[in-house]
């Protein structure tokens, strides 16, 4: 922060306030790779098109292993700034989408809920007195859901945020996690197989 | 054959094609048991992809902009340059007034004693007086290269990003 201060004081402009803006139109149609290496040259409209780009699947990663839409909210940003942030160690023969999944699946880890702390804020309907016989039975299974979700090892929280919050292929996982891909097979197996238990237990 | 569990679980999701597919499908047919498993397993696939898909906020992306704003543009090199730049200017600011800056090591200067409020007092005035603008021109100019120089040295050793 102060760095920062210090920096901006001595004249270095380190945002250019028209970039904030729509991005350059011929960006949009560049790969993550390119972008990033562009990020990485200092071309901040390049990582306005990666914010734009990811900003939905890295929330959805991040809400299916929080629980929570505020925080999940805040791992996003938090994630952008850790991509803006350190884009110098980002390697461009890598592929970029498995780099920021990372980030995303290590940030939200690290804030993520404690079974039982599921919320009715969670819920897609709205908790009215009294909910149809029909609505009220959705939200109790949305609810079981959640919670059983929260029991899940991190690893398995990972899983089920990439296969579900961005809906990655079994291929796509492997390449994130780092994994082969039967162990990202077996993995996946083991997570349904907890979670039907769990929720059958659960009804 | 055997119940096919898990190729069962990949059917589910729709990640199972060709002979694989084929045979498992074959199997279900025969089989009760993994009937009632494939019935469970696709209503588990189908109740995790309907959980609510969030939308992203336009606050995101802003939130995003106003954090990056205080953070160096990624590429931007060290201003090492500037930083020697500003340091040999205070050293030269600092060469008229050397004698005054030796002065404060000379022997023949006695320190006030630490509570002696108005010996201070005095010992600043003398030295005030013999002070020119381009000696506090000078120690200034050096403080700030050396802030530039340990403020770049910390923004390059930045932690791996996890
Ligand atoms: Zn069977």
């Amino acid at each position: 922060m102060i760095f920062g201060v210090i920096s901006t004081a001595l004249g270095r402009s380190y945002f250019d306030p028209e970039a904030a803006g729509s991005p350059v139109p011929q960006q949009a149609e560049l790969s993550d790779e390119t972008l990033a290496r562009r990020l990485q040259g200092g071309d901040v409209d390049a990582f306005n098109v990666l914010v734009e780009r990811y900003q939905q699947v890295i929330l959805n990663v991040a809400y299916r292993i929080v629980g929570d839409r505020d925080e999940a909210q805040d791992i996003a940003q938090e994630v952008f700034v850790k991509v803006y942030q350190h884009i110098a160690q980002f390697k461009p023969e890598r592929r970029f989408f498995s780099w920021i999944y990372r980030i995303a699946i290590n940030t939200a880890l690290q804030t993520r809920r404690k079974p039982q702390m599921t919320s009715l804020e969670n819920l897609t309907l709205s908790v009215q007195t009294p909910l149809p016989d029909e609505l009220a039975e959705r939200a109790e299974q949305e609810r079981e859901l959640w919670t059983a979700l929260a029991t899940l090892s991190p690893r398995e929280q990972a899983l089920m945020g990439l296969r579900y919050g961005a809906d990655l292929s079994y291929e796509e996982i492997a390449a994130t996690m780092d994994v082969p891909l039967g162990t990202v097979k077996t993995w996946l197996f083991r997570a349904k197989q907890r979670l039907t238990t769990l929720l059958e237990r659960g009804s | 054959m055997q119940h096919p569990e898990r190729e069962l679980y990949e059917l589910a999701e729709g990640e199972l094609t060709g002979n694989v597919a084929a045979e498992t499908y074959a199997h279900l047919r025969t089989c009760p048991a993994c009937q009632a498993t494939f019935e469970r397993l696709t209503s588990l696939h189908a109740r995790l992809t309907a959980l609510p898909q969030l939308q992203p906020s336009p606050a995101l992306a802003q939130a995003v902009h106003l954090r990056i704003r205080a953070l160096p543009r990624p590429g931007a090199r060290p201003h090492w340059r500037v930083a020697g730049l500003i340091f040999a200017v205070g050293l030269l600011a600092l060469l008229p007034s050397l004698d005054v800056l030796l002065g404060l090591f000379d022997d023949s200067v006695h320190l006030p004693a630490f509570t002696d409020w108005s010996g201070w007092f005095v010992w600043l005035e003398q030295l005030s007086a013999n002070v020119e603008a381009t000696l506090v021109v000078g120690l200034c100019a050096v403080a700030v290269a050396c802030i530039l120089v340990v403020a770049q040295t910390l923004t390059t050793l930045q932690p791996q990003v996890r």
